[in-house]
């Protein structure tokens, strides 16, 4: 039977499919019904609090196939990754960085790529987790961990989304539990991203400021 | 909001501070089903910031005055402090000191390109020091600008004097500059344990490539006062034909800071916002918060960095340094100290006695002992505290008992020590006259009342 889900902080489209039985997330996104919810979103993994997804009746496939002969049924599961990128100092890719990724409890180990990258393929109930560095002459901090939550980025049209990417690209969007802080430091986070990007410095996030804050961070 | 992070030490001249950690960064990670990654760019954060006061150099001057030797102890120590000790092959120490960024700022008096300029003479002077490149000092004196002027026979006797060079006074020259310079900075520029130190130009923050200094020191001009002075105030100031009461009020605003970043924390010149001291304010302008010249100009109200955030015009610095334990003024307390007063004659406690405490002639605090005869307070800075206790006249000791706190020891002469850190109470013993009685106010107790 078909149901309105509705999402919770740290949903994404690949984990609500399959805790609905749908290997690959887009029978659910593509689904007519949620033809609004593409539209406003755009990324089936960024979706927010309150969101709300159509998921459709589980049709049982047929495929026929003379017996007494092997067949072999891909499952056509969309793998779902988890990337990270690091810039120094000086906005260049980090590159060559040895760190280890613990995603629920289990440890992997990575350098990154030319693009100052690591990606690691992630299972759809990956939640918290941690990125350590394993060298001291780097721009990060090697004794602090840096803290994942995977699925809990929100959306760039809303100000926890904007906020969120703003603290990573280190511009300290301040604590938004802090009344008076609050704007101040998130307009201060604001205005010097646009000033770094040749944007209208005016500390509106807008269109045009959350286009290149989605361009910049990456989704 | 109150400072965030430690203060370690704060005299006339200057202050020290450990900021407060940063917390750690926290990824909201999108996962990916298509190309989208998630970006984390590293930023430079100080750990710590040293500031010293207009006080420390000549009025209206760059030339650093000798006294500044009590502020630049303090500087050693906070370098040493943040300085991460590695044995890469298990046996022999490497150092990695945390690199410096000097900032000099002017008050919001006269113009921005002049002001400018006079704050970048001072961090220069001040970089040039800790660098021991006398070239620098070398190039203020020989380039006076404004009042700056260094030639004189007072600060050449200033320096000789303290290098005990006094006999020299005829002319200088060049080669004769440079000797005086060097031994000027190796006097004034010591540790506490007497010892010149000095940095090396790789420990700024921009490493020492650009030779105008870029990221290593610079000059904000009068864009970041501390205090802006409300505009009743202002046209106060203006109406008065003597400035001697607009100079004194905008001492706060006077000042140079050192940050020291993570030991590691380099930045490529070319991509640090901030101009060198020697040219002029466009690149700070570029900086500026969108509302700056509403934050530049003197409002209804008085208003300062530490209640408003409001008073710096560059975003970029308040960033940096907008709550930084060094941009709050006057800290708010360096010890929280509490002393118990008894009488020696018959070991009871003076209890709610009256007393003040001063610092210099001004009246820092006006209370009464507690019931337990003890005095708790925060003491912001160290110097000379008289203590007058009401009540007690006509004792040995009453009523002023000179507390002297010796720079950074805190050490009060014979009767307990304050340190940061350290235990902040300490019993205080009034050595009175055993055959003179003590009058005090008698408290009424209850229960005793109650059966009487």
């Amino acid at each position: 039977m078909s149901t309105r889900y509705v999402v919770k902080q740290g949903d994404h489209l690949t984990r609500i499919a399959r805790a609905h039985g749908f290997d690959d997330f887009r029978i659910v996104w593509n689904d007519a019904e949620n033809a609004e919810l593409r539209q406003l979103r755009g990324n089936p993994n960024v979706l927010f609090p309150g969101d709300v997804v159509f998921v459709p009746d589980k049709e049982a496939k047929k495929e026929s196939g003379s017996t007494n002969q092997r067949h072999r049924f891909v499952v056509n599961a969309q793998s779902l990754k988890l990337r990270v990128r690091w810039l120094d100092l000086s906005s260049k890719p980090l590159r060559d960085a040895s760190v280890i990724l613990s995603l629920d409890g289990t440890e992997t180990r990575h350098v990154t790529n030319g693009e100052g990258q690591i990606e690691q393929p992630i299972n759809q109930s990956a939640d918290e987790g941690t990125i350590q560095f394993e060298s001291d002459d780097l721009p990060f901090d090697k004794v602090i961990p840096i803290e994942v939550h995977v699925g809990h980025l929100d959306p760039v049209e809303t100000e926890s989304g904007q906020r969120a990417r703003l603290d990573a690209l280190g511009y300290d969007a301040g604590d938004p539990q802090q009344a008076g802080d609050k704007n101040l430091a998130f307009r201060s986070a604001a205005e010097e991203f646009q000033c770094d990007n040749g944007l209208t410095v005016d500390g509106k996030v807008g269109p045009k400021t959350r286009a290149k804050l989605k361009e910049v961070y990456g989704c | 909001m109150a400072a965030e992070g430690t203060i370690s030490g704060v005299t006339d001249g200057g202050l020290a501070a450990t900021h407060a950690p940063r917390p750690p960064i926290r990824l909201l990670a999108a996962p990916a089903t298509g190309p989208e990654r998630n970006t984390i760019q590293a930023r430079v954060f100080p750990l710590a910031c040293w500031r010293v006061e207009d006080l420390r150099f000549e009025f209206d001057s760059s030339f650093v005055l000798p006294d500044i030797q009590v502020e630049l102890r303090l500087l050693a120590s906070l370098i040493e402090e943040h300085t991460r000790v590695d044995f890469p092959d298990g046996v022999n120490p490497v150092r990695f000191p945390p690199p410096l960024a000097v900032f000099g700022h002017a008050d919001p008096v006269s113009n921005d390109d002049y002001n400018k300029v006079l704050s970048g003479r001072r961090a220069q002077a001040i970089y040039g020091m800790l660098t021991r490149k006398t070239e620098l000092w070398e190039d203020l004196f020989s380039h006076p600008f404004g009042g700056d002027n260094w030639n004189t026979p007072q600060i050449l006797g200033t320096m000789r004097a303290k290098v005990g060079r006094s006999e020299d006074t005829g002319p200088t020259t060049a080669a004769t500059r440079a000797q005086l310079f060097a031994e000027y900075m190796d006097r004034i520029c010591q540790d506490f344990f007497d010892r010149p130190f000095q940095v090396d130009p790789k420990d700024f923050l921009g490493g020492g490539q650009d030779s105008g200094g870029k990221a290593d020191f610079q000059g904000c001009g009068e864009f970041n006062p501390v205090l802006m002075f409300s505009k009743e105030e202002n046209d106060r100031f203006n109406k008065d034909n003597d400035k001697t009461a607009r100079n004194e009020a905008n001492i706060p605003n006077r000042r140079v800071l050192v940050f020291l970043f993570r030991p590691g924390s380099k930045v490529d010149p070319a991509s640090w916002p901030c101009p060198r001291a020697k040219e002029g304010v466009a690149a700070c302008k570029k900086r500026f918060w969108s509302d700056a010249s509403k934050r530049r100009e003197f409002q209804e109200l008085r208003r300062e960095n530490k209640e408003t955030h409001d008073t710096f015009g560059c975003r970029f610095y308040d960033r940096l340094a907008g709550r930084s334990p060094c941009e709050q003024g006057e800290p708010q307390a360096l010890f929280h100290f509490s002393l118990l007063l008894r009488s020696n004659s018959g070991g009871g406690v003076l209890s709610n006695l009256k007393y003040k405490i001063f610092v210099t002639d001004k009246n820092l605090i006006e209370d009464k002992t507690d019931d337990e005869g003890r005095v708790k307070h925060p003491i912001s800075r160290a110097g000379d505290f008289r203590m007058e206790i009401e009540g007690l006249d006509g004792f040995t000791m009453i009523p002023s008992t000179p507390i002297e706190v010796v720079d950074r020891l805190h050490r009060v002469e014979g009767f307990f020590i304050l340190e940061p850190g350290g235990p902040n109470d300490a019993d205080f013993f009034l050595p009175v006259d055993p055959d003179e009685t003590v009058e005090k106010p008698e408290k009424p107790k209850p229960e005793e009342g109650a059966n009487g």
